[in-house]
């Protein structure tokens, strides 16, 4: 069974909008959390984004639910 | 379309809840602050925990590693049967006894468990006996084992076994204890007998452990003040360092911390593990409360706008308490 992913939405630029949600993802292989030239990697522009980290990596590893993650170009 | 209705269909769509829906909204909006509220202080507890965790897991408390780290992070709700259907949360705890959050608890337990042998001594007195007490030392050998626990236990009760030989209406109660971030082994007993000598306890207790250093002095405090001057051990961990926390929860895994003899074992009551929960009724309205199936995180079940359950049970007891 393929295990949950992360799920990864772009900050909206204005206050009052929705964040874009761009998907599931895995970070690479031996990473539990993204950085910012994963997100490059991924085809992802400048800008704040959010991750939300699968419950089952934030129990083992101790992490917490929400990711921030800011690609600067 | 209103905002929540919005939130609805984009959690769907995104495979989320509608707390977590309303959670991110709260990260992602330029004009805040993102993961404002997870303070340093959440960090270090993170951080603290994880070690702990990491220490348990190596040697095989796996559940207890998930429980220490996961506690009070999770939680699950609870409604009520009244025509409001006030809804409340109710975190997850681990109840280990060396957590931070857990420690206070199970001293509230221990001590509602005990106190009334302290009842029975304040109103059948026997001549000649009082509260004193005792401390039992044993020699700091650098770690600390379930074996070398037992073993201590076995001999404290054996020391007061023989102290109170032949004689009737005795009680004792002690906590095993530890120095701060060390591992010197010691009990502190709270007994209720009559005058022993520390000469004689001290060679009862040679006698028995091999251990030279014991003391005993009769209690400043009387009744329930007795027991909560003893328990105070329990309710504090008695370290800051993860390695030594984690190394406690190991060496007293399947091993009780607190031992009752005599008068205090026969009237202990209560429910130490807490298998009852106080919370059969809505603190608002009194109607029966259910336990809605699911666990969620604490986080989410307050972004949903749910009350913490033991807020009202601090303002209930205080209110008790004063009048």
């Amino acid at each position: 069974m393929k295990p949950e992913a992360y799920k990864i939405w772009k900050n909206p630029e204005h206050r009052g909008e929705s964040p874009k949600y761009l998907g599931d993802f895995y970070p690479p292989k031996g990473q539990v959390c993204f950085f910012n030239s994963d997100l490059t990697a991924l085809g992802f522009g400048a800008g704040d984004y959010t991750i939300r980290v699968p419950s089952l990596i934030r129990k083992i590893y101790a992490l917490p639910e929400w990711q921030k993650v800011s690609v600067i170009e | 379309m209103s905002d929540l209705s919005r939130f609805q269909v984009e959690a769907e769509a995104w495979g989320i809840s509608l707390g977590t829906r309303f959670e991110l909204e709260s990260l992602v909006q330029p004009s805040l602050r993102p993961l404002e509220d997870f303070t340093e202080e959440d960090y270090n507890e993170f951080e603290f925990r994880g070690r702990v965790a990491e220490l348990l897991g190596a040697n095989g408390l796996i559940g207890k590693a998930k429980r220490y780290i996961d506690c009070a992070r999770m939680g699950f709700c609870l409604e009520c049967e009244g025509e409001e259907h006030h809804r409340f949360f109710s975190p997850l705890y681990c109840d280990l006894r060396f957590c931070p959050r857990c420690a206070p608890r199970r001293f509230a337990r221990l001590f509602a468990r005990h106190c009334r042998a302290l009842e029975y001594i304040r109103r059948h007195v026997v001549r000649g006996f009082r509260l004193r007490e005792i401390t039992l030392t044993s020699i700091n050998t650098g770690s600390l084992s379930a074996d070398q626990i037992k073993k201590f236990n076995k001999h404290v009760k054996l020391t007061i076994r023989r102290l109170m030989k032949s004689l009737r209406g005795w009680g004792a109660i002690w906590v095993d204890e530890v120095g701060f971030n060390n591992t010197n082994l010691h009990a502190h007993v709270l007994i209720y007998c009559p005058y022993i000598a520390q000469e004689r306890l001290a060679a009862v207790w040679q006698l028995v452990s091999g251990h030279q250093v014991a003391w005993i002095e009769q209690s400043h405090v009387f009744g329930p003040k007795a027991l909560l001057h003893l328990l105070k051990y329990v309710s504090k961990p008695p370290a800051n360092d993860p390695k030594i926390i984690g190394m406690l929860e190991v060496a007293f895994h399947g091993t009780r911390r607190v031992h009752a003899l005599g008068l205090f074992y026969n009237f202990a009551g209560g429910d130490e593990d807490g298998e009852e929960s106080e919370w059969q009724t809505c603190p608002k309205c009194g109607a029966q409360l259910t336990l809605i199936k699911g666990q969620h995180s604490v986080r989410e079940l307050r972004a949903l706008g749910l009350e913490f359950i033991g807020f009202f049970k601090i303002k209930g007891k205080n209110k008790k308490w004063l009048n």
